[in-house]
């Protein structure tokens, strides 16, 4: 990120940061003092995350009073940026690796065996980013098989190390 | 004295069988792959490593985990050196001159320097730490709930400002973020569930190994894998190890580069990277061939390779005595020992010392191991270098995703990585450093409840917290923390600099 964008990003994550200070504050004001019980008002347990909650408010408060110095602190959308960071090569290889990593992780575990959702990832990952993005100078034969035999080996080994090694009750 | 010393042998000898031994191998040499693949860190290592080692004994754990850290830091001198490309941040200040060596046909001769200067640097860390840890923590015995306070706030503050050179701000609020993810759950003194909506599994709190494997590794995959770069390396290497004489000829800079590693890297937050920063600055205002630093200086090698592994024994010092990590991996090293019942801080040297000398006798193993792995299987372990990101990343995710899930056997572990994954990746584009969130995850039960039970000694009083000597000079730092860090104090100092120079002109 330039200068520019980073201070724009810094308006918006102030502002962010800002109403999650109010929040955590306003949620701590609300918890139970347990005056009821008998107990020390001090050892409340909304005590050090109202404090904390106040600290986060007032910091980025700071940052936010730093960032609209700046006369061109208002972040504008242009609809030739967008479609520039959307045609990125940088912004498109991360949402494909965020979008395989989410479907691993949050639809393949746990829905189907662990060894054959690891498989898939792998392979498909493989795939996906030699063959569309990298464009590894080998034949597409070639390319399957390597990505296959890493997945095999990977998905198996991984898998047997934690069930058998390590005892853990895979997904 | 003597004891300590009788008790790192007895250590030293209870680790000595034939399978300790492989596991050291073993671990210090996963460490230093993983040291020398660009964009994988020691953090991420120690933090993966963790989640493989939960079950096992703790010593083994602790001690896996201490090779892993140790050899990634020494790890990152190859790529450093081959590439020009670090392979932790560590090792920023180990390319300056070890890549030009490498470009004067030389590479061989650097990494065998850089493995003999990171191999005195562990040892002078490791003499400090088995001095200072036992000193600390009994000076740390003083400590009460006001004093444990600060201490948190000290160590949110020195680490936001240092792993955020550029903007200290940031590295404050993702310090104070990390302490509200702390106080998520139930709490400690009155079992209340805080900030869980409703939801089960929140209520038993975020676990710390879930959000540093997500903030730490999936993060750092995102990261390598916006990026489109393959690097591939040509240099031919031979004459690994160096001639005694190189070595003896900057005996000065190895024992200063030592102390100033092992001091940067006990002081919580700093980490090896500014300790080889700070090292290679020291050597070369003290080197009568100054000219020849960034053109390929042995000297400048020597220094930077000391340095950070100095500070990387210097950063255990404050985990084992005041349970403050000194840097991001000594961090998760510090999440690690809590998660195998290991309980660092003041009291260790009343109830465990010899755990504090059990971790001495595992550097100096790792140190070993370092030296003698580093020397050898040189051309070997330089092919690792040329594996495609594309087939290594994968893997690398498949074990984040399994290693948080193994904590607890539940998948809501997984989504808390991913959310920190997500979270660690957007905090790093927008320059907020991750290490004090993790520090402060950490840190925040023992805010938590030494405050509050602070409020209940002092009854409401806040005068105990500002008129205890101890805090007293905890405050002092925190305030110049804060303070020498603005802009006007910055004007300040120039200020009062210009009056000096002028008062000795005029």
């Amino acid at each position: 990120m330039n200068e520019k964008q980073m201070r724009k990003a810094d308006f918006i994550s102030s502002i962010v940061l800002i109403i999650f200070g109010i929040t955590v504050t306003w949620m701590a004001i609300k918890m139970p003092r347990l005056e009821e019980k008998g107990i020390n008002p001090y050892t409340a347990p909304g005590v050090v995350p109202g404090i904390l909650g106040v600290v986060i408010l007032l910091l980025s408060l700071i940052m936010f009073v730093r960032t609209i110095r700046h006369s061109d602190f208002l972040p504008k959308i242009e609809k030739g940026n967008v479609k520039n960071l959307i045609k990125d090569e940088g912004t498109i290889r991360l949402m494909v690796s965020l979008a395989l990593c989410l479907v691993y992780a949050l639809v393949l575990v746990g829905n189907i065996p662990y060894v054959l959702a690891t498989f898939l990832f792998v392979f498909g990952f493989i795939l996906c980013f030699d063959m569309k993005f990298d464009k590894i100078e080998k034949s597409r034969k070639k390319i399957i098989i390597v990505a296959f035999i890493e997945a095999i080996i990977s998905s198996a080994v991984i898998s047997a190390a934690f069930q058998y090694l390590f005892l853990v009750d895979l997904p | 004295m003597f004891d300590g010393i009788f008790m790192f042998l007895d250590s030293l000898g209870g680790f000595l069988s034939f399978k300790v031994v492989l596991i050291v191998l073993g671990s210090t040499q996963l460490g230093i792959i993983v040291g020398m693949l660009p964009g994988l860190t020691a953090t991420m290592g120690v933090a993966l490593m963790t989640t493989l080692t939960y079950k096992m004994p703790a010593d083994t754990a602790v001690l896996i985990l201490m090779c892993m850290y140790i050899g990634a830091i020494y790890g990152g001198s190859r790529s450093a050196i081959l590439l020009n490309i670090p392979g932790t941040p560590a090792n920023a200040a180990t390319s300056v001159d070890g890549h030009p060596l490498a470009l004067q046909g030389k590479a061989g001769e650097a990494i065998g320097i850089a493995t003999t200067g990171s191999f005195l640097g562990s040892v002078i860390g490791m003499f400090m730490l088995a001095f200072f840890t036992p000193i600390l923590g009994n000076f740390a015995l003083d400590f009460q709930s006001y004093e444990f306070f600060w201490l948190a706030i000290f160590g949110i503050i020195i680490s936001g400002n240092l792993t955020a050179p550029k903007d200290p701000l940031k590295g404050w609020i993702s310090g104070f973020l990390g302490l509200f993810v702390a106080m998520v759950g139930m709490e400690g003194i009155h079992a209340h569930i805080r900030y869980a909506f409703g939801n089960v599994n929140l209520s038993g709190g975020i676990d710390l190994l879930p959000a540093m494997v997500g903030a730490f590794g999936m993060a750092e995959i995102l990261t390598l894998m916006k990026s489109h770069r393959s690097e591939v390396i040509n240099t031919p290497i031979k004459n690994v190890i160096p001639h005694p004489r190189q070595i003896v000829k900057y005996w000065k800079t190895i024992i200063r580069s030592g102390f100033i590693g092992t001091f940067v890297g006990a002081i919580p937050g700093v980490g090896e990277d500014i300790a080889a920063w700070v090292s290679y600055d020291f050597a070369k205002r003290g080197s009568k061939e100054s000219e020849l630093f960034g053109k390929g200086s042995v000297e400048g090698l020597i220094a930077s390779e000391t340095g950070n592994n100095a500070a990387a024994a210097g950063a255990v010092i404050p985990v084992l005595s005041l349970a403050i990590p000194g840097s991001a991996p000594a961090a998760v090293l510090l999440a690690a020992m809590f998660i195998h019942g290991i309980r660092p801080g003041p009291l260790i040297m009343i109830e465990s010392p010899e755990f504090v000398y059990k971790v001495v006798a595992m550097v100096f193993m790792a140190t070993c191991a370092m030296m003698i792995l580093g020397l050898s299987m040189v051309k070997s372990l330089v092919k690792v270098l040329q594996v495609p990101r594309t087939k290594l990343i994968p893997v690398i995710f498949t074990l984040c995703v399994i290693g948080s899930y193994a904590l607890a056997s539940r998948t809501f572990d997984v989504k808390v990585m991913i959310a920190f994954g997500i979270l660690g990746y957007l905090m790093r584009e927008m320059d907020y450093p991750v290490a004090p969130m993790i520090l402060g995850i950490i840190l925040g039960s023992i805010l938590d409840k030494n405050l509050r039970r602070a409020f209940v000694l002092s009854d409401g009083s806040l005068l105990p917290f500002v008129s205890r000597p101890i805090c007293l000079v905890l405050i002092f730092f925190i305030v110049f923390a804060i303070v020498g860090r603005t802009l006007w104090f910055h004007r300040l100092k120039m200020y009062v600099a210009q009056l000096i120079f002028r008062k000795k002109r005029g």
